[in-house]
């Protein structure tokens, strides 16, 4: 380096908020969801062994099945611990996106207090079925257009063995929404890890390399 | 100006070099009789073109901020040059690049597609004239070692977002006084920089949590240990070593790269101009 040298400052690194908005319905029983609550984990150790993304990226667990919980508000990852999942009951997928919305709203009104910058939200749903009959699909729709537009956050809907496509289509716009090869949720959140960032500044998957190792844009696009 | 020596280089961040994306920064440094113009750009990472913006910028900077101080006779020290006149003679001469890199467009790219940022530095006598449209970053060092900012970079809603020189800014002038910002800096100094915003976060207090209420500050103020010992001590000898401005710039390319692990994990691209002055002997 011809003696060149430098230190550098211990800047304050902008926080990044990812929302994970999980389907633990009934259907996810069994080796769908093993196969997840493993990925969760190899995420929180991938993110724990990444200092900068440690120190950026909060994390926030939002889960839907008969009930909608939010089971992890956002926190940086020495802050908690990765929980365990378990599945059970019906598929209130509109009510966990809603959730997952209200989320980052809360979150953007504490950062917009404490952070003189903050990265764009990102949302991920994961699901193996379809919402719920009687849920407001239409007003979900209008909602994520006017969000969209806005760039209040991004949005992508991983669909695994079993979900609907084309009623996922009717509230998430379709070059959104991809389709996991099998139950690689492990290779998901490997990526993922890698990827909050490019995510974050808006990019959809298909414009950040490696993504089509593991899952596809789905089956309607 | 022979007393003083630049390094300048744009490498690409560890995240374009994983994608395989090309540099979409540039930096030029132009020399012209008795005073010197320094470029960096930034060019968009959402923009497809802007790897092409960011190169043609800095050309049409240095054609129009050159013509200006000539047609000004700046470089010939006859007239004293106001910040007032610097604001709205920079803003018009912003301007005439923007139209430039619109008329590149009509060759087949969207006007959009080549977004970028710009920093100019017009080094002239004991005076820099600064101007610049959105973020990086800009300093300078006084002759009693004590480091500023000399530019505030505009910073949007989220990270990574600003306003770039294809920006719909040039209506009104509330507007132009909103993003572009210039000053002058008018103090014996022995060395400035500018960069982008790839190179902020190694060389610069950004922001800083407040350790009582843990709430971050913003800085802005060039990092003292970044600078303090190449502008002291390595950069002069290596300019006694007689290096030439290739070989410096290939130094500076490496130091950038990989000089310290901030620099080395740096995602986005990085670029810096590093001006020190180095007092030649006699001989």
């Amino acid at each position: 380096m011809h003696g060149l040298t430098a230190q550098s400052p211990n800047n304050f690194q902008k926080p990044c908020l990812c929302i994970l908005a999980l389907d633990v319905s009934g259907s996810m029983a069994g080796a769908p969801i093993i196969e997840l609550n493993m990925a969760l984990e190899g995420f929180y150790q991938s993110i724990n062994n990444d200092d900068e993304a440690a120190e950026k990226l909060e994390i926030c667990l939002i889960t839907f099945g008969s009930e909608v919980k939010c089971i992890q508000e956002p926190a940086k990852v020495d802050n908690f611990k990765m929980p365990s999942l378990e599945a059970d009951g019906t598929t209130k997928l509109v009510d966990g996106i809603r959730l997952a919305i209200k989320q980052v709203e809360l979150r953007k009104e504490y950062y917009k207090k404490y952070s003189p910058q903050y990265s764009r939200p990102m949302i991920i749903v994961i699901t193996d079925g379809e919402p719920d009959t009687g849920q407001d699909i239409f007003g979900l729709s209008e909602e994520l257009k006017t969000d969209m537009i806005s760039k209040k956050y991004t949005l992508h809907v991983i669909g695994t063995t079993g979900c609907n496509y084309a009623k996922i289509a009717q509230f998430c716009p379709k070059e959104l929404i991809y389709q996991l090869d099998g139950l690689n949720y492990s290779r998901f959140f490997k990526w993922l890890s890698k990827s909050t960032d490019e995510i974050s500044s808006g990019k959809n998957f298909i414009d950040i390399s490696g993504y089509n190792d593991f899952m596809h844009q789905s089956p309607i696009n | 100006m022979r007393d003083w020596n630049y390094l300048f280089a744009s490498v690409r961040g560890k995240g374009h070099i994983e994608e395989n994306i090309s540099c979409q920064d540039y930096c030029s440094v132009f020399p012209h009789t008795g005073y010197t113009i320094c470029v960096v750009s930034d060019g968009a990472g959402s923009c497809e073109n802007s790897h092409i913006g960011s190169e043609k910028v800095t050309q049409f900077a240095n054609i129009h901020f050159s013509g200006l101080v000539e047609e000004k006779k700046w470089n010939k020290g006859k007239k004293k040059i106001t910040l007032e006149e610097w604001q709205q003679v920079s803003q018009k001469t912003l301007k005439a690049v923007r139209d430039d890199l619109e008329k590149i467009s009509i060759q087949g790219y969207d006007f959009k597609s080549l977004s970028c940022t710009l920093i100019v530095v017009i080094q002239i006598k004991n005076k820099l004239l600064v101007t610049h449209i959105g973020d990086g970053r800009a300093g300078y060092c006084n002759s009693n070692d004590e480091w500023a900012a000399m530019l505030t970079p505009y910073k949007g809603r989220y990270s990574n977002e600003t306003v770039f020189i294809t920006s719909d800014i040039w209506e009104d002038e509330t507007s132009l006084n909103k993003y572009i910002k210039s000053v002058i800096v008018e103090e014996k100094i022995k060395a400035f920089c500018l960069l982008t915003d790839g190179c902020e976060n190694a060389s610069f207090e950004c922001y800083k949590l407040d350790e009582v209420t843990q709430i971050p500050e913003d800085i802005n103020k060039p990092f003292k240990d970044f600078f303090h010992e190449n502008v002291n001590l390595h950069i002069p000898n290596l300019i006694k070593s007689q290096k030439s401005q290739e070989e410096l710039n290939q130094i500076w390319e490496s130091f950038l790269t990989d000089g310290n692990d901030t620099l080395k994990n740096e995602s986005d691209d990085k670029t810096m101009i590093l001006a020190v002055k180095v007092p030649q002997l006699e001989s």
